[in-house]
């Protein structure tokens, strides 16, 4: 599974794919593996991502490795969230929301997913566009280097790479088939 | 060849359109480079080459697809997949959906009641939370081709955000043409249930009465004691009249020889008798006789106290014979089950009526409280404090915190139409925690239909603190009855009339108890049999203006106890079935003595002669005892005589005295 993902991303990068849903990717991935799963923000957002066109695979993998050390930010996102959800002037606004039919299972008067939403929605353009500079940078520069240098002749050579390689076809394959 | 080449590359672009429409969808710089190099100038437009290579045909197709998957934002594949998803829970929501919640509606009904319910019409909003139907009708366990109630056009409004959070708060709930005890066109029972037929005490008491009398005295032949008795009594004066008898005798041999005796000594002329020896002989005979005459009269003496305690045995045998007598009577009595409680024979079938319709009664309150205490859960309390989660703070806001139940309001009314009849139910703040909402659940019913009304209200509070649990007033006037299930009785079989009730049920902390008073009028008595005790309840039942019955009952383990009834009649079927009853006993008596007299007829028979025998012995004793002291009188003035004539010489006294 994970190498299917590896071989998509690889796939995406070094591909036509536009750099901005590649990135739209990273950027999603950020916000999510910023917000606690357990909530109907999260899962709404989630099922967003679904039906837009955004790589998936980059997302969930952009969620997976961000995961990981998001938590690191945690006090300063539950601060942020808790100001926020102690401003005076909101304060109607959230007991609106509270009386709300669906409103209480997004969790939104939880500091971290307050927080980590304000983080995230506001990180999430710089993201973007750091992601898309960075794809094109590396389909520009990078990338032809890369697949004329030594290292890379010697490795695709190697058999877990050759494997890797010959799903990548497959895959493009089936694809095609499909389309 | 040029047909095989995409539509999108056919066209004329101009240098902005191509840069827009082709060139800004792709990335690649040999993709970029490819096409820029494919489309040549012709005029103001850009073309497409027109000598291009099977290649080059190839690669356009390709970059033709990825143009076009990189146009749009959208996954639009999978947006199909969902609005087709989303169209099959539409066609649910239109044509399944109500199917379903009227099969809920009904089966969820049919386990509370345990009949047959029918929903018509259900339609759910629910988004709304609104749910409405035509009609409604339980049936009832009792009477399967009754309905319990039925409900007409019906309209509820529930709290939808509240219903997320797991919370049943009604807002509105309106329903019209509410009736009671309607016709079904069908059965509406769903398990058979078996009736026990039970034998009532007073079938018992009427068969036993009925019975012939002569078959339980040959039952309890056995068992009487008077047969025995006065066998063993008549055994023992048989030994006595024998021993006495011969006593009798014995003392009358020995009255004889002492007759005899003083006949021989009574002859003696003592003026004649000159000789002093002989007068000496006749006093010495004289004192023998005087001596034997005392034995035989101290031996008569033992035999009197012997025979006055034996008398004193047979005067009390006759006693103790009408008292086992007696006994025997009332057991006999005993076993003909006369029935002596027949004064409370109608406080008897009230209180079985009573017991059985009260109990229903506290079943149904019981059940009322199941239904809205079911499955209850305790209800969160707000969160005052924000607490600390794994991952941030909840921080709490102003919102109303609801039980799991809540019924706000329900009101429903119906207006005066031609048959005059008025109707109303209100009820407020139903909800199993009322805790929560700080009040208690209340209620008020009035129905009004010519003269007969009924209103009923209510209280039912949970709180821990508070005393009064439940309260509840029930007040019926003027309402026309028939009771045609009376098989608690084999007198009436049925009752019509009219009858006022108020019947008052409380629940305090640790008390439940109630008290009911019916006012009966114009009743119409159905007897079972042409039974007098029928006869006299059916009189005194239709000629009592006004039939008050009062009962007092509490409530234990679930069970109606100390079901206290009384009524104003009581002291007049008192009073009738009391003289009644008397003259049945008397006349039940006396056929009993005849019977047993039949019976113990020899027995007594020589009993009687025994007694006649003895008495004729103690007369005999009283006379020897009598004879004895004639002799005793006449010896000793025969000694007197003798003594004169043996003169007064002191020397023969002094001799007399000295020998």
């Amino acid at each position: 599974m994970i190498i299917k993902w590896i071989v998509k991303i690889l796939k995406a990068i070094n591909s036509n794919k536009m750099p901005n849903e590649i990135a739209a990717g990273i950027a999603m991935g950020f916000l999510l593996a910023m917000m606690p799963v357990k909530n109907l923000f999260w899962i709404t957002i989630f099922i967003i991502t679904l039906f837009l066109k955004i790589n998936l695979s980059m997302q969930l993998v952009s969620i997976a490795v961000l995961k990981t050390f998001i938590f690191i930010l945690d006090p300063i996102i539950n601060r942020i969230g808790l100001f926020l959800l102690n401003i005076k002037f909101l304060e109607p606004v959230f007991n609106f929301l509270y009386n709300m039919p669906l409103m209480p299972f997004t969790n939104y008067n939880n500091s971290i997913v307050m927080g980590s939403f304000l983080f995230g929605v506001i990180l999430w353009y710089p993201v973007y566009r750091l992601s898309i500079a960075g794809v094109i940078k590396y389909r520009l520069n990078v990338r032809d280097k890369i697949i004329k240098s030594k290292i890379y002749k010697t490795i695709t050579k190697l058999p877990i790479i050759k494997q890797i390689i010959t799903l990548g076809h497959k895959l493009q394959k089936n694809y095609s088939k499909i389309k | 060849m040029k047909n095989k080449i995409p539509k999108i590359f056919n066209k004329n672009y101009t240098k902005e359109d191509l840069e827009r429409d082709l060139l800004k969808y792709l990335d690649s710089s040999n993709n970029l480079k490819f096409l820029k190099d494919i489309f040549i100038k012709d005029g103001e437009y850009l073309k497409l080459k027109k000598d291009l290579t099977k290649n080059d045909i190839k690669k356009l197709k390709n970059l033709a697809k990825t143009i076009k998957s990189n146009k749009s934002n959208i996954r639009k594949n999978r947006l199909i997949v969902v609005g087709i998803f989303i169209v099959i829970i539409l066609l649910f929501n239109f044509f399944f959906k109500n199917k379903l919640v009227e099969t809920a509606i009904e089966k969820s009904l049919e386990l509370s009641f345990k009949a047959k319910a029918n929903v018509k019409n259900v339609k759910l909003k629910l988004l709304q939370g609104n749910l409405s139907f035509d009609s409604l009708e339980v049936a009832n366990k009792e009477k399967p081709m009754y309905n319990l109630f039925e409900l007409g056009y019906t309209d509820i409004d529930i709290n939808t955000s509240q219903l997320l959070r797991k919370k049943i708060i009604i807002d509105k709930f309106i329903t019209k043409q509410l009736k009671w005890d309607t016709k079904r066109k069908y059965s509406g029972k769903l398990i058979k249930t078996k009736s026990e037929t039970k034998k009532s005490a007073a079938k018992k008491i009427e068969k036993n009465i009925k019975q012939d009398i002569n078959k339980i005295l040959e039952e309890q032949m056995n068992q009487l004691q008077s047969p025995q008795k006065i066998e063993e009594i008549n055994e023992k004066i048989k030994d006595i009249n024998q021993k006495w008898s011969e006593n009798i005798e014995t003392t009358k041999e020995d009255i004889q020889s002492i007759k005899k005796s003083y006949n021989s000594l009574s002859n003696t002329n003592f003026d004649k008798i000159e000789d002093k020896t002989k007068i000496k002989d006749t006093i010495e005979n004289i004192k023998t006789l005087q001596s034997s005459l005392k034995n035989v009269k101290s031996n008569i003496n033992t035999m009197n106290s012997d025979f006055n305690s034996d008398l004193k045995y047979i005067n009390n045998s006759r006693k103790m014979i009408d008292d086992i007598y007696k006994n025997d009577i009332n057991f006999v009595k005993q076993k003909l089950n006369l029935p002596s409680t027949s004064k409370n024979i109608f406080k008897n079938i009230l209180n079985s009526y009573l017991k059985r319709k009260l109990g229903k009664f506290y079943k149904y309150v019981e059940m009322g409280k199941g239904a809205v205490n079911k499955k209850k859960k305790p209800d969160k309390e707000t969160k005052k404090v924000a607490s600390k989660n794994r991952n941030g703070y909840f921080v709490p806001f102003k919102t109303v915190n609801y039980p799991k139940f809540l019924l706000k309001l329900f009101d429903f009314s119906l207006e005066k139409d031609s048959s005059s009849k008025e109707l109303s139910l209100n009820i407020k703040d139903l909800t199993p925690n009322h805790k929560l909402i700080g009040k208690p659940s209340k209620l008020e019913f009035y129905q009004k239909e010519r003269n007969n009304t009924i209103q009923v209200k209510g209280s039912y509070d949970t709180r821990e603190n508070i005393e009064d649990k439940i309260n509840l007033i029930v007040n019926t006037r003027n309402y026309p009855f028939s009771i045609t299930e009376m098989d608690n009785n084999e007198y009436i079989s049925g009752i019509k009339g009219q009858y006022n009730i108020k019947l008052s049920y409380s629940e305090k902390k640790e008390k439940k108890k109630g008290s009911l008073s019916i006012g009966l009028k114009n009743l119409l008595v159905e007897s079972k049999s042409d039974d007098k005790i029928a006869a006299i309840l059916k009189q005194i039942l239709e000629n009592t203006t006004l039939v008050n019955i009062n009962a007092e009952f509490n409530i234990e383990d679930s069970e109606i106890a100390n079901l206290k009834v009384n009524s104003n009649i009581d002291n007049q079927i008192k009073n009738s079935l009391g003289k009644y009853m008397s003259s049945q006993l008397g006349e039940y008596e006396k056929m009993i003595k005849e019977k047993m007299d039949g019976r113990l007829k020899d027995r007594l028979n020589l009993n009687s002669d025994l007694l006649s025998k003895n008495q004729n012995l103690l007369d005999n004793f009283q006379d020897n005892k009598k004879m004895l002291n004639n002799y005793d009188n006449m010896i000793g003035e025969l000694k007197k005589k003798a003594t004169k004539k043996m003169g007064s010489s002191i020397f023969d006294k002094v001799l007399d005295i000295f020998k």
